[in-house]
């Protein structure tokens, strides 16, 4: 089973949802799929076992082969290979690798090599499997990165994936495939605004859904509102509490400071297994 | 003309209250969100729209079924890198996986393929009593948030030169990919937004590697200061060991974070602590631009 924790709004307590849930449930995956500023390795601190580096492929071209026909400048919709009379301009970083170019060289003059786009860390916390990503600094496509992190999933484990904030692609390759999505959300007009377009959303992708509502006491009740109206389930309210924030901005997890919420996460995760 | 970057790496650490104050104290600025999923901005200032226009996203491939003949080719394993033609009757194409690049196209004999533009958002310009902004919406979902902010901010920067404005104020979203690299780029100078926590710190540390990256000069404003010292005392530390300037400590106001309902302080209360910490750094930034 598959839950990833999302929300539109950045700040809400994605990773403090994620840890906490993986922590009470005690097994199986966790995938930080936040690649452009990981955080959930702060907190649940695995040991590190394994770094491994993460490749796109982007066209190398043989200038001794070329005929300058233009073909893959023609072929290419990201402008990463730019012909013009005598010369190729490349542009690795635009680059898709949809592989056009080297289908339509008449000469056999591209071949794909391979251009590294971040890294994987992967360790143990207890009896979780951890991994996360880094995208290289400067680079601008996620994605890739994502898939190549996802791709350690087992489907026999339960995995819990922290996603990155947003609606749009770094935040649907991290949240597909998924079986349940828990969006977190803060009871104020932004987090309401951005809340209503991630359940938009996760109803394209087609996964159920809930909601965990934290700080609940701060803001107004816009958002028990909205809940209650669309018929999509609350499944936990964290009140504001000085103790846990201070605890968060130590690296400290919500179930460290609250270990009383270990049985409701896992009293959450048994009523998702069932629905 | 000149633009200024407000960014964080980190999610909600107070970008957008920051852009909105900093725009509500100028007469004559352009505001831009550049959080094109998630725009909070329009929330804050509450402009009138005197103008939407739509978005396209990238293109993507459209099979014309009268003119396939089912030989298959587009279906053939490793054709589309993107795996966004699925096998069926006709070969199925989707819409959420297709990258737009047309390989299927060069590869169909039939030439039944056709790449189509997509409408997925909207781009608006708004009208505040003193200011404009422009911001946009992609549809949830959609691809191509990289592009929309692009013509987001040419739509701000066309405005300013129009109108014989100063400045530029943009509102980026969180992280450091494609949305964040193209609200940074070619702009005059960016202003990091923080806190002292664990995770803010880790994303601080990558932002500012980032703006170094493109070569655009920043500067760090601590927000949420006192919920931990030590960390406070790192991140000065940081800046200090990095040269950059760290232009204003606002404290943690419990209140304001409480009761949180879509004001912005320096126009709600302007006499309260809060806006006065807020109005010194928009003069500070005013003075470094």
């Amino acid at each position: 089973m598959i839950i990833s924790i999302a929300s539109g709004k950045g700040g809400t307590g994605k990773t403090t949802i994620a840890t906490s849930l993986a922590l009470s449930i005690e097994h199986g995956q966790f995938l930080d799929c936040d690649v452009e500023e990981p955080n959930a390795h702060l907190f649940l601190k695995p040991e590190k076992e394994k770094v491994e580096t993460v490749s796109v492929t982007v066209p190398e071209v043989d200038m001794n082969l070329c005929t300058h026909c233009g073909e893959c400048g023609k072929i290419c919709q990201f402008k990463a290979i730019v012909s013009v009379k005598k010369s190729l301009l490349l542009f690795p970083q635009l680059c898709h690798s949809c592989g056009g170019c080297i289908k339509a060289c008449p000469s056999g003059a591209i071949k794909e090599v391979e251009r590294e786009i971040g890294i994987i860390e992967s360790g143990r916390v207890k009896d979780i499997e951890f991994h996360h990503g880094i995208l290289n600094i400067g680079e601008a496509k996620s994605p890739p990165l994502i898939k190549a992190l996802k791709k350690k999933i087992n489907n026999s484990n339960t995995v819990i994936i922290d996603s990155p904030p947003g609606t749009s692609c770094p935040v649907i390759t991290s949240v597909r495939g998924s079986d349940y999505v828990i969006l977190v959300t803060e009871p104020t007009p932004f987090g309401l605004n951005d809340l209503i377009l991630a359940v938009e959303m996760v109803k394209t992708l087609l996964i159920p859904s809930g909601i965990i509502i934290n700080r609940s006491d701060i803001g107004d009740r816009e958002v028990f509102l909205y809940c209650e109206r669309e018929n999509i389930p609350i499944l936990m309210e964290i009140p504001n509490n000085r103790e846990v924030a201070e605890g968060y901005s130590k690296g400290k997890t919500l179930v460290e400071t609250l270990p009383e919420l270990k049985e409701k996460f896992r009293e959450l995760f048994k009523n998702i297994k069932r629905s | 003309m000149k633009e200024l970057v407000i960014i964080s790496g980190k999610g909600g650490t107070g970008k957008t209250l920051i852009s909105a104050s900093f725009i509500s104290l100028m007469k004559d600025a352009i505001g831009a969100d550049c959080d094109v999923d998630t725009p909070n901005l329009h929330l804050l200032l509450k402009p009138s729209v005197i103008s939407e226009e739509k978005y396209y996203g990238p293109k993507v491939a459209l099979l014309n079924k009268s003119k396939c003949t089912l030989c298959g080719k587009c279906m053939e394993e490793d054709l589309c890198r993107f795996h966004a033609i699925g096998k069926g009757e006709f070969p199925v194409f989707n819409s959420f996986y297709c990258r737009g690049c047309g390989v299927c196209i060069v590869i169909c004999p039939e030439k039944a393929i056709d790449l189509v533009e997509r409408e997925a958002g909207k781009i608006y310009t708004g009208k505040t009593e003193k200011n404009f902004i422009v911001y946009g919406q992609l549809e949830p979902a959609q691809l191509g948030s990289g592009k929309m902010v692009v013509q987001i901010k040419n739509k701000a920067r066309n405005m300013a030169l129009e109108k014989g404005l100063e400045l530029v104020i943009i509102d980026s979203s969180a992280g450091l990919g494609c949305t964040v690299i193209a609200s940074l780029s070619n702009c005059n100078c960016a202003l990091i937004v923080t806190e002292p926590t664990l995770s803010a710190i880790s994303d601080l540390l990558r932002i500012i590697e980032l703006t170094e990256y493109f070569n655009i000069p920043s500067f760090i404003c601590i927000n949420k200061c006192g919920i931990n010292q030590v960390n406070e005392k790192k991140i000065i530390d940081f800046a200090r060991e990095k040269e950059i300037k760290i232009i204003e400590k606002i404290p943690f106001y419990k209140d304001f974070a409480i009761n949180n309902t879509g004001e912005i302080p320096v126009i709600s209360c302007p006499e309260s602590e809060l806006s006065q910490k807020i109005i010194n750094t928009w003069k500070k930034m005013l003075s470094l631009i």
